[in-house]
């Protein structure tokens, strides 16, 4: 504690020398750090690269292709986020979406348009239940989403019978998959209109400061009058809900309920949050950062499909840049307090906020 | 103090040291062409404000940072530290503020970390650690702190305790560095750290013993050097040293007194809780005073209030608010209703680091600047902005992460924050614990201004000084029960003291063990294989 007047030179040395950047650039910069400025770099590189190497890549249709294809991940991603902020984390998401591309087709068929309610509805339950176990139990949300995880992908088997839903679907379902908005998709518009109302959510709501608190400092949190329990069912709640667009998105897009459909989506979800800079021991992170990283591996997933990449090779390239990223991500972070590692191992900074004395 | 011993020391060659040492960090210039030498036998004080650059001296000489000029010397030779274990295997170990322990081991564990005895290559030899780890607790003075106990069951004080048996520990040890190691210890806790320290000079050790408290400095200390805005500005012999000199080479001011008395109207009890029997006072604040809460760590006084505001669950007592009874089932309960609470542990269970100023002020009156949820685009900062300014908050803005903020200006937030709830009774716990003495002061004016604002305050503290010079009547805990109550002018350092030992005076303040002791109930009862078990 002692000399905290002094102990911030690495806000000086992370942002070193400013000189000769504008203003608005030189104030982001210091108060985010140089990942503000990173990510879009990376981008700017990985395009460059892809248009020289190929003259498809900055085609509109291919433009309309990636967007279409980052629609899905963004969503579960900024839904990520919400769980990430709390040092949570949804792995159930994946299933979530299988899970609900077979309960949207059946009430799609069944309802009508009406029906593509069961969605974001059949999210929003995993999602409650999620965040009600977390939080009522204390049990961490990696094993809890992994039991809900198998639950979900269960359910979404016992009810076809592990046979795809089929149907004759009205427009309004299969519009969302391949329909457009001007030369947008709409999955796209979808996912655009998402990123930016969770950007507003965390930012002019009491939501925002509440979930910064909570994932930064438990103990504190609840000392200071704030509702945890309320705030962790809250963010699964928008993560399962989120879950459940995607998976409607996803159904509508390849015209049919697919019970196995998503496997594994939730991880490529989580690395998007957290390459886009999201802690997650929780407490750091802006949706901005989420929607760069979500650009960062779809340009490059993307990029890689163009150029003939095989498809083993792209796996372990992207793998290879999730891991440069978080590196990265956590050297920039580390010397921000003279002993960072003795933070949270210090006795009395538990997470569970046993009280000493 | 102790002239007897500077025989040992006198001619003795410096055992290490720091000569002319310079350190920036991104243009402040944390550390001014500061000399320290640390001699054989001697008990070197180096105290100041936080911020001082005491803490980045100390970082020298452990090898987390290296000078930008000037040398470090250890053993009469000139080294280079390139981190923390080469000067452990120089012989200089230090206690950092940040405790190193790893809770879920054992104290045999944690001591021998990295120095395990062995059997064979690679082979434990566990009861010969544990044998070993034993003596040398024995040795230091603190037999009731038992090998084979989890360092996550032991009190902080007691961890402390550990940390500093565990750099002691080190072969070829020569050079001891204690960064404020009784910032959370008890007075008696206190007397056993001396007795430790008294013991390591007599065999010849030098102890570099960094503090802001000038009690210890006379009781322990042989030389000093105070610090200032990175510069030595005082060094000499405690024993010339007059403390008044002292203190105003500290913070460059003269500070009159510590202490300031309010002579605000006293109004009705805003807040009582009750005694769990018959025989146990009820604690009464009224609007307008501060009531002081003594006792010694494992008192149980922070368990009490933590119950009673809801952070806890109910131990039984009853809170009665104007008058009327309340069950608070959680914090936000209480906040809600007129209470609010600063805790004990500031980093820990008080400020967010990662948010700004502003967002750790309005924490608890988020529906105060927001509708339906939605957060007014300037109400947060302009309410942060008034706190900062009527507080004296030293922030360049409200956008500033808390973390950078000294430990007093972090007070100063966590107060800001009780008070933007409006509360009727206002529950400080340690409030001026690891706060510099100049922030202090401010910390006490901003307890009488609540008071001038007809709140209530119920102060709970561990510093005698603190407890008598501030508050109207003083409630003494100890093995979680109230167990007296004195009105400020019958309420000396004697009395206070005698009710929180439980000490029958004479007689039974030998007989009476360390409040240690009584922190940990199973202590004493003999329990059968207990520690078997457990190593």
């Amino acid at each position: 504690m002692a000399d905290s007047a002094i102990s911030s030179p690495a806000q000086g040395s992370r942002t070193g020398s400013l000189k000769g950047l504008p203003g608005t650039l030189r104030r982001a910069i210091r108060q985010q750090g140089w990942g503000i400025v990173g990510l879009p770099l990376v981008i700017l590189a990985m395009v460059v690269y892809f248009a020289s190497r190929s003259d498809v890549f900055l085609t509109v249709t291919n433009s309309q292709n990636l967007a279409r294809t980052l629609s899905a991940v963004a969503l579960l991603a900024v839904g990520q986020a919400f769980v990430i902020l709390l040092g949570e984390i949804d792995i159930s998401q994946g299933a979530v979406v299988g899970l609900v591309t077979v309960t949207t087709a059946l009430a799609v068929e069944q309802f009508g348009a009406v029906g593509l309610l069961a969605a974001p509805l059949t999210g929003a339950a995993v999602g409650l239940v999620n965040g009600t176990i977390v939080a009522t139990f204390f049990v961490h949300s990696v094993i809890v989403t992994i039991g809900t995880l198998t639950v979900v992908r269960g359910l979404a088997f016992v009810i076809t019978g592990g046979q795809p839903v089929t149907g004759n679907f009205p427009r309004a379902f299969t519009w969302l998959g391949d329909g457009s908005i001007g030369p947008f998709p709409a999955p796209f518009v979808l996912a655009v209109i998402v990123i930016v109302g969770a950007a507003l959510v965390l930012r002019y709501t009491t939501l925002g400061p509440k979930l910064y608190a909570t994932g930064g400092n438990e103990e504190a949190a609840r000392l200071a009058g704030l509702n945890i329990k309320q705030i962790k069912i809250v963010a699964f709640l928008i993560s399962g809900t989120l879950a459940g667009l995607a998976g409607m998105i996803l159904a509508a897009r390849i015209n049919s309920g697919q019970p196995n459909l998503g496997t594994g989506l939730e991880l490529q979800a989580i690395a998007a949050a957290v390459v886009g800079g999201m802690a997650l021991s929780g407490g750091r992170g802006t949706i901005a950062g989420v929607a760069l990283g979500i650009l960062v591996l779809t340009i490059l997933q993307n990029g890689l499909d163009i150029t003939n990449v095989s498809s083993y090779w792209q796996q372990v390239i992207s793998g290879v840049v999730i891991l440069i990223a978080v590196v990265i991500d956590r050297l920039r972070d580390r010397p921000r307090r003279g002993r960072a590692p003795a933070e949270p191992a210090g006795p009395a900074s538990g997470a569970t906020g046993a009280a000493p004395s | 103090m102790s002239a007897t011993d500077n025989a040992v020391r006198a001619g003795g060659q410096a055992l290490a040291g720091v000569y002319g040492v310079e350190k920036r960090f991104a243009g402040v210039h944390a550390v001014k062409d500061v000399t320290i030498e640390l001699r054989p036998g001697e008990v070197h004080c180096l105290i100041g404000e936080n911020g001082a650059g005491k803490s980045t001296v100390v970082k020298m000489l452990a090898g987390v940072h290296r000078p930008d000029a000037g040398h470090v010397r250890v053993g009469g030779t000139e080294v280079k530290l390139r981190n923390p274990h080469d000067a452990l295997s120089r012989g200089v170990s230090t206690v950092f503020q940040e405790l190193t322990l790893v809770p879920e081991m054992t104290v045999a564990e944690n001591v021998a970390l990295g120095q395990e005895p062995l059997r064979g290559p690679g082979i434990l030899n566990r009861a010969r650690r544990r044998q070993w780890t034993r003596e040398l607790l024995a040795e230091l003075g603190v037999e009731e702190i038992r090998a084979g106990d989890k360092v996550k069951d032991l009190g902080i004080a007691q961890q402390q305790l550990v940390e500093i048996a565990k750099a002691v520990s080190r072969e070829g040890e020569r050079v001891v560095i204690m960064d404020e190691p009784t910032a959370t210890l008890t007075t008696t806790e206190t007397e056993t750290l001396f007795a430790l320290i008294r013991r390591l000079r007599a065999r010849g050790l030098a102890t570099l013993y960094i503090t802001h408290r000038l009690e210890e400095l006379e009781a322990i200390g042989d030389v000093v050097t105070v610090m200032r805005d990175g510069a030595v500005v005082f060094d000499g012999r405690v024993a010339d040293s007059d403390r008044h000199r002292l203190i105003e080479a500290m913070v460059g001011r003269r500070i009159d007194d510590l202490f300031l008395r309010r002579d605000n109207p006293v109004g009705e009890t805003v807040m009582e809780i009750s005694g769990r029997r018959e025989d146990e006072p009820a604690i009464v604040v009224r609007r307008g005073e501060v009531v002081g809460l003594f006792g010694l760590i494992g008192a149980g006084r922070s368990e009490m209030v933590r119950s009673v505001y809801g952070a806890d669950p109910p131990d039984g007592r009853t809170l009665h608010l104007d008058g009327r009874p309340r069950r608070f089932r959680s914090p936000r309960a209480a906040i809600r209703e007129g209470v609010a609470v600063v805790p004990e542990d500031r980093k820990g269970q008080g400020i967010v680091p990662l948010l700004p100023v502003a967002t750790n002020i309005g924490l608890s009156a988020l529906p105060a600047v927001s509708k339906a949820g939605v957060l007014s685009s300037r109400a947060l900062p302009r309410l942060a902005s008034e706190y900062v300014e009527s507080l004296s908050i030293k922030t360049p803005s409200v956008r500033q992460h808390i973390a950078n903020l000294s430990g007093g200006n972090q007070q100063k937030c966590l107060i800001a924050r009780a008070l933007a709830a409006d509360p009727h009774a206002v529950v400080l716990d340690e409030p001026t614990r690891g706060v510099d003495v100049g922030a202090r002061v401010e910390v006490y004016r901003l307890i009488n201004r609540l008071c001038a604002e007809g709140r209530g305050v119920l102060m709970i503290t561990s510093d005698l000084p603190e407890a008598i010079g501030m508050s109207d009547r003083i409630y003494v805990m100890r093995s979680g029960s109230v167990v007296g109550e004195l009105g400020a002018r019958e309420a000396s350092q004697d009395a206070v003291m005698r009710l929180a030992l439980g000490a029958e005076p004479p007689t039974a303040a030998a007989a009476e063990p360390p409040d240690r002791a009584r922190a940990r109930p199973d202590v004493g009862v003999p329990q059968p294989g207990g520690e078997a078990d457990r190593a």
